[in-house]
């Protein structure tokens, strides 16, 4: 199953973004690419590519053998990718587009009622105690646990190939993981992520040829929330979002609450030339660029590669924890 | 080299943070679960106890998060040079 999730996902993937990106340049969707002097303009969307990737190579895996969690995930991304798709062609408020990626847990949920036996949520597996119950606390963070991948990617998406080879770093980890604690279901879904990102990655990557939009990165997002929670893997999941997580909360810390884009008066950094510095205002959000920059500027790809080392580290981090949690003290 | 010379605080903050969450975890398990409040064991002694144990265990991931806050602020202390 895993070598098939691997190869479908990343050579429908790849196949599939050339036609997106031709696609969107025909209709006008069409971002800028502002960390480069000349300003070229990039087909945004794209991100619409991972999606089918990951539809498709799910229904190649459920042709095969029919799997509640594999149905559940793909249930889970194509909700989260729906909301992207209206945020990147009608711009929501970025209250309301947390609010609505709120509700992607929804499909878990429902998956685990009808499946109870198969999907098992509310016992997180921990490293050196084994795992823990969490009966009504569960239910209560279950929205956050996809909530918050989906809106932490989606706010890492700032330079080229960030988003997609952190995310294809961090599914690699998870499929490490789940094969560590034999959960070969997760382990499925993780090489379907690593299929799409990876894939996504070749035309994403410095200087980028398509943008993900919100479409890809939520829905990598959600993907990723829901692996972790299908896999009671919440603790891994944590780990390898480390780097998105720190860069969501602090930079959401120092502007005070949530804001779109282009609500946000101050830039984390500034492009001087080919370099790119922090913004000294102390009203600009403290992003991970804006701290990492704060040790001197950097030229585009040098922090992008920061970035990846930031991703890499996080990475091994989630397969230590994976091992740690087969140990008990 | 460059590389890691500029993420080298913030990767040791993250791993920081990560040892100190691992940290948390097996303190709330080994030390607030076991927690004994209640002697006879009614219905309402076992919901107070479970909403003790709730509230240290939120405090103690409070704290946790508050001491990734200061060292955040420490970093950008040390490197408010821009």
């Amino acid at each position: 199953m895993i070598p098939i999730a691997l190869i479908a996902s990343f050579t429908i993937t790849l196949a599939a973004t050339p036609l997106i990106m031709k696609l969107m340049r025909r209709v006008g969707i069409i971002g800028i690419d502002v960390h480069k002097p000349s300003k070229p303009e990039i087909p945004e969307m794209c991100g619409l590519s991972m999606l089918i990737g990951l539809v498709a190579s799910s229904i190649i895996l459920l042709s095969i053998q029919f799997n509640p969690k594999i149905l559940a995930f793909t249930l889970t991304s194509t909700l989260a990718a729906i909301i992207g798709i209206i945020d990147d062609i009608f711009t929501l408020k970025a209250k309301v587009k947390t609010a609505l990626t709120i509700i992607c847990f929804t499909p878990i949920a429902i998956m685990s009622m009808i499946y109870p036996n198969y999907i098992v949520l509310g016992k997180p597996r921990a490293p050196l105690i084994g795992g823990f119950r969490l009966t009504i606390v569960y239910w209560i963070l279950l929205p956050f646990a996809i909530a918050v991948p989906a809106n932490a990617i989606n706010m890492m998406d700032t330079y080229n190939g960030v988003m997609s080879g952190g995310c294809a770093m961090m599914s690699a980890s998870l499929l490490a993981s789940s094969i560590i604690l034999g959960q070969w279901d997760e382990a499925a879904m993780s090489a379907i992520i690593l299929g799409v990102s990876s894939a996504f990655y070749y035309y994403n990557k410095y200087p980028a040829k398509a943008f993900a939009g919100d479409t890809g990165s939520l829905m990598l997002g959600a993907a990723i929330g829901s692996i972790a929670v299908l896999g009671r893997m919440e603790i891994v999941g944590i780990t390898v979002l480390m780097p998105f997580i720190m860069n969501a909360f602090h930079s959401l810390s120092s502007i005070g609450g949530l804001l779109e884009r282009r609500e946000i008066a101050e830039r984390p950094v500034k492009v001087v030339g080919e370099y790119i510095e922090a913004n000294p205002n102390p009203k600009a959000p403290k992003t991970l660029a804006n701290l990492m920059l704060r040790k001197g500027r950097a030229t585009e790809l040098e922090l992008i590669k920061s970035y990846h080392a930031l991703c890499a580290i996080s990475s091994i981090m989630g397969v230590i924890t994976a091992i740690l949690m087969l140990v008990r003290i | 080299m460059k590389t890691l010379k500029r993420i080298w605080d913030l990767a040791l903050i993250m791993v920081a943070v990560w040892v100190m969450m691992i940290a948390l975890i097996v303190m709330i398990d080994k030390m607030v679960v076991p927690l004994k409040i209640s002697v006879d064991g009614g219905a309402a002694q076992t919901i107070f106890e479970a909403l003790i144990k709730l509230m240290i265990s939120a405090f103690m991931a409070m704290s946790w998060l508050l001491i990734w806050v200061k060292m955040i602020q420490k970093y950008i202390e040390r490197y408010n040079r821009i």
